[in-house]
């Protein structure tokens, strides 16, 4: 299957946002039994860490896996990394790995195209991927859906949710950045640009949790941990953390947390937790103003 | 063998009406980190099935002594999210050879291939007609005949037939996981090592 998005990104929404949009058209079904190529503008102008975001996605629609061909930015991102090719046989791989792309022509067994500047912020709303909406709109009604009315109002009765609610201005409880989705130096960035010069909610928890610790040493390096700490956030040790609640990082019953994980099952973060699937931009809106937030108001 | 052959199997059937169950559902993550592969049936859907203060929520449908069963019959895209084999395992420990749906999860459908449980893709139709015939007799049997590829509703005697990967067919017959295949056929295996030139 190849999705194209074409053109360009509105200001605030990220590679983040382009994946649950993908997701919130096709339904957490719509790419199973396929592999998918991203193609297109957009998808070219991301960096490598949002390509990964957008790749790592893939399975929430139910496709095996997601690709994006190989550019002068991969290579750019693989040099002279711990594990890649030195000397000649950087140049023999860099001969082979310039022919990995797609064909002129080729066919696909499925192909669906988006404009990138229809994207707006995303926010789930519901216990799936696929039940996400752009942040301005309203919570869809059941029956402008087709199929499984019942299984909808069974996922909003679980998030304390009604058909045709504005999600912005909901209380939330928690903020969980991190994840193999959204754990990369540059989502931490996004979230610093947000916070920089504001205050955390009170009641608001914030969990900052690095991908790795190489991650963990980039904020230090660049600074980001000083803004981070004067806007009242600490960060945890690397990890899964709150993504699956396997530790003890677990939202509690009926609590809301805005995360940049991949998934918001029922319980997924918790027993009785209620997950809200944005991007690290939207995080930190949520964050400092302690209800969902257009981050497009605070840039 | 990893598990029991699987032929053909009759029993009445569990309904679980519910589109999109994820594996979180299925087994919840704070559960997968058992060393072993027994006991995760306990934990099946342990958060629809228990309370907080772990008492029964007696009105889902596996704590309601109506039905019981070798089968479970889910809704669309059933086993959406992680690739944990731990769902497919927990399926199995709980007593379950068989799930019925009229859409799966890729990765799912494979788990469940490699640890004994039987899936089977019906039509939507033909899944409304299993939930009707339970609906009337919550012991109404169902008939899956994995040689023939079928699946019958004894009641209605209506059928349908399903597809399945015959390699994985021959290992559900046989009882066999991948290992299990390589093991039965390792004399053909040496034999081949031993007459290829290196």
């Amino acid at each position: 299957m190849r999705i194209t998005v074409n053109g360009t990104l509105g200001r605030g929404v990220t590679p983040k946002d382009v994946a649950l949009f993908i997701i919130a058209q096709l339904s957490t079904s719509g790419a199973t039994g396929y592999f998918v190529e991203y193609a297109g503008d957009v998808f070219k102008s991301l960096s490598m860490e949002g390509r990964m975001t957008v790749c790592n996605l893939s399975i929430e629609m139910g496709a095996r896996g997601g690709i994006i061909a190989p550019d002068e930015k991969t290579f750019e991102y693989i040099k002279d990394r711990e594990f890649t090719p030195k000397g000649a046989a950087w140049d023999k791989a860099m001969t082979y790995w310039s022919t990995l792309k797609t064909d002129n022509g080729a066919s696909f067994d499925k192909e669906y195209t988006f404009e990138g500047s229809t994207i707006e912020p995303m926010i789930t709303y519901g216990t799936n991927p696929g039940m996400g909406m752009g942040i301005s709109g309203g919570i869809p009604m059941a029956d402008s859906l087709e199929g499984g009315v019942a299984t909808y109002k069974k996922s909003l009765d679980y998030m304390g949710y009604k058909e045709g609610d504005s999600m912005i201005g909901k209380k939330i409880d928690f903020v969980f950045l991190g994840s193999c989705t959204n754990g990369r130096i540059e989502d931490f960035r996004a979230f610093t640009e947000i916070i920089n010069g504001r205050k955390k909610a009170d009641h608001v928890t914030a969990w900052l949790v690095p991908g790795s610790h190489k991650v963990l040493n980039a904020i230090k390096y660049e600074g980001l941990l000083d803004i981070l700490e004067t806007a009242g956030f600490e960060l945890r040790e690397p990890g899964c953390s709150a993504c699956l609640a396997m530790n003890d990082d677990k939202i509690p019953a009926g609590k809301y947390a805005v995360s940049t994980s991949n998934r918001n099952f029922e319980g997924r973060q918790g027993p009785g937790s209620r997950t809200l699937l944005a991007s690290p931009t939207v995080a930190a809106a949520a964050a400092v103003m302690g209800v969902v937030t257009d981050p497009r108001s605070l840039v | 063998m990893a598990y029991d052959k699987f032929n053909t199997l009759k029993s009445s059937a569990v309904p679980l009406p519910i589109e999109n169950v994820d594996t979180d559902q299925i087994i919840p993550a704070r559960f997968l980190k058992a060393t072993e592969r027994v006991g995760f049936g306990d934990n099946l859907f342990r958060d629809w099935r228990y309370n907080q203060d772990n008492s029964l929520k007696t009105e889902f449908p596996l704590n309601d002594s109506r039905y019981s069963g070798k089968i479970l019959v889910g809704g669309k895209n059933f086993g959406s999210g992680s690739s944990r084999e731990h769902a497919a395992w927990a399926v199995y420990d709980y007593g379950f050879r068989c799930v019925v749906s009229s859409f799966f999860a890729d990765i799912f459908r494979n788990n469940c291939l490699n640890v004994g449980v039987l899936p089977v893709q019906v039509s939507a139709a033909f899944l409304e007609e299993i939930y009707t015939a339970i609906e009337k007799d919550t012991n109404t049997q169902i008939i899956i005949d994995l040689p023939t590829q079928t699946i019958t509703i004894e009641a209605t005697d209506t059928s349908e037939s399903f597809d399945i990967n015959s390699y994985k067919k021959d290992n559900m017959l046989n009882g066999f996981d991948d290992i299990d295949y390589l093991m039965n056929i390792k004399e053909q295996i040496g034999e081949f090592a031993k007459n290829t030139p290196l």
